[in-house]
């Protein structure tokens, strides 16, 4: 009887069984995308340093890698751009997942790019034709642009190469200046120059205008710093002490640390200056703000319970939250671009390092733990790297991390002390 | 001084001596007995234990180990939702566990699992065993059968035997863990996926993939291109059992 059933049960389910799909979980490797890159066809008397540019701009970003044109079964140069023939087997065939191929040219004193990339695996043009064009000297940020776009078709999400990274060093003296380097520590710069100490560079969100704290007036005021030869100006007129301006994400809002009668919070301004808000209204000393990508909340520090902690502000609903329990000091919090993490510096003992906790608390992990001193994390644009400062090799010097794992890379070769990094976000 | 000195051979001639010494080598040889007999055992532990130190070392992340936390402990009324990871041992070896723990790519990840799914085992990040993964990937065959059991109770529920991938099949298994391995060791990039795209595979019966059709997205059109190249990259994949559709899903979270 039971035979009976169990023979019949077999027969009513082997049609479902064998309509059943076989489901096979593939787990991921870490490993980036290669990607072959022709030597653009060039007019004469342009610059051939361009593929080099390309080339770094691309891996700047750890997710794509190139292919060693040595190893190429194809032209090692795109010859005209205009009839491309792509043989996707013999891209495949050496490794390469993607292609990409261009042509630059020069008109009237402006440097023009075309490109086009490739899915060889797929053998398929992925998305329009890229046109860019800068001018002669800008060359190396023109490469940076293509490259960042280039990431960003493969990866979902724009390079990050052509962004700046603003920072204070003291260049060995007793003041500080405010320094803007490229993402990959080269073309430094001072753009501040008046002997005092300058502090807490913060970009707008166009990367056109910079907000820092300086003493050159005698009292800790806020500056605005504009590209070009637009003159600097205070921020705020008021006689109160101000310490630290953080530009919104999306808009012309400075969050602004301001001490009134001896009382230390966060207000908001606008970046002319105007409606002056309070955020925070404690008897105890707020600072270091950071927004969340969409402006809607604001991470701070406050000692108000007695070290300081990080808390966040929702502000429509004006809610704080205490976000650390742990330890007796946390600090500088930095919410990632993408909304996922807001790193700190936490103590451990004499030192600190960088940690990231998720915005609603729920969970944190180290992230740089030297033995030394790990502060002032900055989020790349593209929230896959963090910029940091450390002594870990004697002075403070800047570094940067790959967020996901990966080489920290030294940013400053200085003769002083550099801190307060502050990556700027995509210049256009 | 020289009073001390007994010359080696007179010693050699004293019975008491004599006796010392046959003790004392009866003790040594006890020893070495005892040493070689009775750690055996645990050096075996120690040699089979020995892939997950070469892990170890090979993190690339100085970060996340020398330091004690100081404020990094999930807080307390929030218990991170923590996924069961490391569950009693796998009821049944199977030839995937051979497959996966030999690759060396998890490692490449000692760091946190980028933004989305933070959550899963950051604290201390011990590469999985074999047997934590074959578990990890039963557990989940096993929860996706039990949904579809719940789905369609009357038929589908004991549909196990045949074409079910989380249970050893000496059909099947081998066959899928080469899948695995190869489509695995042909995925660049996915550390830009934050879902599971999801595939419909066409192998001919020489493993020629004629066929790849995205049936759930990541999300990210991106992430499913890099996947989707892995399995194209991939064609022909090992001869299957049997020509025909298979469902493949890659999975950027497994990494660690």
């Amino acid at each position: 009887m039971t035979r009976l059933l169990g023979a019949l049960l077999v027969l009513c389910l082997a049609p479902a069984a064998l309509a059943q799909k076989i489901r096979i979980d593939v787990n991921a490797a870490q490993k980036p995308i290669p990607v072959a890159v022709q030597k653009f066809a060039a007019g004469p008397g342009l610059p051939d340093d361009f593929y080099g540019y390309l080339v770094a701009g691309l891996e700047y970003s750890s997710v794509v890698v190139h292919v060693n044109p040595e190893a190429f079964v194809e032209p090692r140069e795109t010859h005209d751009f205009d009839s491309p023939t792509v043989h996707c087997d013999n891209w495949k065939g050496i490794g390469a997942e993607g292609l990409v191929q261009g042509e630059v040219r020069e008109q009237q004193g402006r440097v023009q790019v075309r490109y086009r990339v490739w899915d060889t695996t797929r053998c398929k043009l992925l998305g329009d034709t890229g046109f860019r064009e800068r001018d002669r000297a800008e060359v190396p940020m023109l490469a940076h642009l293509v490259a960042d776009d280039i990431v960003q078709r493969f990866t979902g999400r724009r390079g990050v190469s052509s962004t700046e990274i603003a920072y204070v060093s003291d260049s060995g003296r007793r003041n500080k200046e405010v320094w803007v380097m490229s993402a990959d520590g080269t073309n430094k710069r001072r753009v501040t120059n008046n002997g005092s100490i300058n502090l807490f560079p913060s970009w707008s969100p166009d990367a056109k205008t910079l907000v820092y704290t300086s003493f050159k007036g005698g009292l800790s005021e806020l500056y605005l710093l504009y590209r070009g030869t637009r003159p600097g100006a205070k921020l705020i007129q008021t006689r109160d002490e101000k310490f630290r301006g953080v530009w919104s994400p999306n808009d012309d809002t400075i969050a602004a640390v301001v001490s009134r009668q001896g009382n230390t919070d966060i207000y908001t301004v606008s970046s002319n200056g105007k409606d002056p808000r309070r955020l925070t209204d404690d008897r105890a000393i707020e600072s270091s703000p950071s927004w969340s990508p969409d402006g809607k909340k604001m991470a701070f520090v406050s000692d108000r319970t007695g070290s300081p902690q990080i808390f966040v502000k929702d502000l429509a609903s004006g809610e704080e939250k205490r976000l650390t329990f742990s330890g007796d000091y946390n600090a500088s919090p930095a919410w990632s671009p993408t909304g996922e993490w807001i790193a700190y510096a936490a103590q451990a003992g004499n030192d600190f390092d960088i940690y990231l906790i998720t915005p609603d608390g729920s969970f944190t992990q180290p992230l740089v733990t030297s033995a030394r001193s790990d502060e002032d994390p900055a989020w790349s644009p593209d929230g896959r790297k963090l910029a940091f400062s450390s002594n870990r090799r004697g002075k403070k010097e800047l570094f940067r991390v790959e967020v996901n794992g990966g080489a920290t890379t030294l940013l400053t070769e200085d003769p002083g002390n550099c801190t307060n990094p502050a990556w700027s976000p995509w210049l256009e | 001084m020289s009073s001390f000195y007994v010359p080696a051979e007179s010693l050699l001639q004293s019975r008491a001596f004599r006796r010392l010494m046959a003790f004392s080598l009866a003790g040594h040889v006890g020893v070495a007995l005892l040493l070689f007999f009775h750690p055996f055992s645990r050096r075996s532990e120690l040699i089979s234990a020995s892939p997950v130190m070469v892990q170890m070392v090979q993190l690339p992340k100085p970060a996340a180990l020398p330091k004690p936390p100081p404020a990094a402990k999930p807080i307390p009324p929030k218990p991170a939702p923590k996924p069961p990871e490391a569950a009693p041992p796998p009821p049944k070896p199977v030839v995937k566990e051979i497959v996966i723990p030999k690759e060396p790519a998890p490692l490449a990840k000692p760091k946190p699992v980028p933004p989305p799914a933070p959550v899963e085992k950051k604290p201390e990040p011990p590469p999985p065993s074999a047997e934590e993964l074959l578990q990890k990937m039963t557990e989940r065959v096993e929860a996706k059968e039990a949904e579809q059991a719940a789905q369609n109770p009357a038929q589908e529920a004991p549909a196990t035997a045949e074409a079910s991938p989380g249970r050893f099949d000496p059909l099947f298994s081998p066959w899928i863990a080469g899948v695995k391995a190869r489509v695995r060791a042909n995925w660049s990039g996915a550390s830009v996926c934050e879902g599971k795209p999801l595939f419909d595979v066409d192998v001919g019966a020489g493993g020629q993939v004629s066929d790849v059709k995205l049936t759930q997205s990541s999300g990210s059109p991106a992430c499913d291109a890099t996947a989707e190249r892995a399995i194209r990259k991939s064609n022909p994949l090992p001869a299957p059992p049997q020509a025909g559709t298979y469902e493949i899903e890659m999975n950027p979270k497994d990494l660690q």
